[in-house]
């Protein structure tokens, strides 16, 4: 909605209400809205209006919480191009780590691989795609998960069982929008 | 006779000995037990002595090592010594680790009655093959430490 403003010299938004109309609106008074998101939104508004951008990813995720999006659906719908060359990485990468790795009984041969750490490296990013293929085929995707997401959704409990300790990741992905 | 299932091509290429004649798969792939679980009669656990937030746990008493000396003390828990051949003997059980020109150990399998072998393929398929070089090579190196105990119970037939 670049504008070029001839009386102000300078680009401005087209806030016409025939354009605006059009702008889907977060419903803030929703109850899944937090508190602490409205204020993060306020802080970061006061911070624009100031001058200051506030950091891209921080503003991405607010918005998409705001929205009730997962962020990976946002960033497909605003960048496309990206996040297919992202998934198309990750399946290179992963179809090479299943090939090279899936005959070995050690998980730090497995984990140790380029290719997997190369998912690592991609960081959040690559979290959807990662869970989208241990939902597939079960695999060692817990150490790239935790690489990636910081977390570790496992209880003491499902630790000692590989297959609860998928169960346990794909859960939390659930939760957190990354899967359907 | 049931047909014979073998794996993918994409899979057997890692394991360039191995041919159709020699093998076929017995089971599904499977996460919950690797290879030396399997080797040591059990499939119920995933024995990897460093990765306790991976679902893996190892048998207590052994070193928390991947090393061939701690598989030795694991297979020596369950009644295994080492010995000279991986050949059949009459009244005993034998299983074999595989392990690369650097020592890294990286495969075990048992054997069975008929002198073939059954081997779980890390995260893949469980199989059965003809002899321990049909898994030699890039991969898992040469099978080169052969331990055996007194038959447990009748050998599995092969």
């Amino acid at each position: 909605v670049g504008f070029f403003c001839p009386r102000k010299q300078r680009p401005q938004y087209e806030l016409y209400w025939k354009y605006a109309q059009n702008i889907i609106i977060p419903d803030l008074s929703d109850p899944r809205v937090t508190q602490d998101l409205l204020n993060s939104l306020i802080r970061m508004g006061q911070s624009i209006a100031v001058g200051n951008m506030p950091d891209g990813e921080e503003m991405d995720r607010a918005v998409a919480a705001a929205y009730g999006f997962p962020i990976h659906q946002i960033r497909m719908a605003l960048a496309p191009d990206t996040m297919k060359a992202a998934r198309a990485k990750f399946r290179r990468l992963a179809e090479r780590w299943t090939r090279e790795t899936g005959m070995l009984s050690s998980i730090t041969a497995k984990v140790k691989h380029p290719a997997y750490q190369e998912i690592i490296s991609m960081g959040e990013e690559a979290v959807p795609f990662i869970l989208r293929a241990l939902r597939q085929r079960r695999d060692f995707w817990f150490e790239a998960l935790r690489r990636t997401t910081g977390e570790n959704p496992v209880r003491a409990s499902e630790a000692k069982d590989p297959s609860q300790v998928a169960d346990a990741w794909l859960e939390w992905g659930q939760e957190k929008g990354y899967l359907d | 006779m049931p047909r014979r299932v073998y794996l993918p091509r994409s899979k057997e290429k890692s394991f360039p000995n191995l041919t159709r004649k020699d093998y076929h798969v017995t089971s599904v792939d499977d996460i919950n037990y690797n290879c030396i679980n399997f080797a040591a009669g059990r499939q119920d656990a995933w024995w990897c002595p460093l990765n306790p937030d991976d679902g893996a746990t190892w048998p207590d008493g052994v070193p928390k090592r991947w090393d061939i000396e701690a598989l030795i003390i694991l297979f020596n828990q369950i009644g295994y010594e080492v010995c000279e051949t991986p050949e059949v003997e009459e009244g005993f059980e034998k299983v074999a680790i595989y392990r690369k020109d650097d020592g890294w150990p990286t495969h075990a399998a048992r054997q069975l009655s008929s002198g073939a072998w059954k081997s779980k393929l890390g995260s893949w398929e469980d199989i059965e093959h003809r002899s321990l070089r049909c898994l030699e090579g890039d991969e898992y190196g040469t099978a080169s430490v052969f331990m055996k105990r007194p038959t447990q119970k009748p050998l599995e037939s092969g």
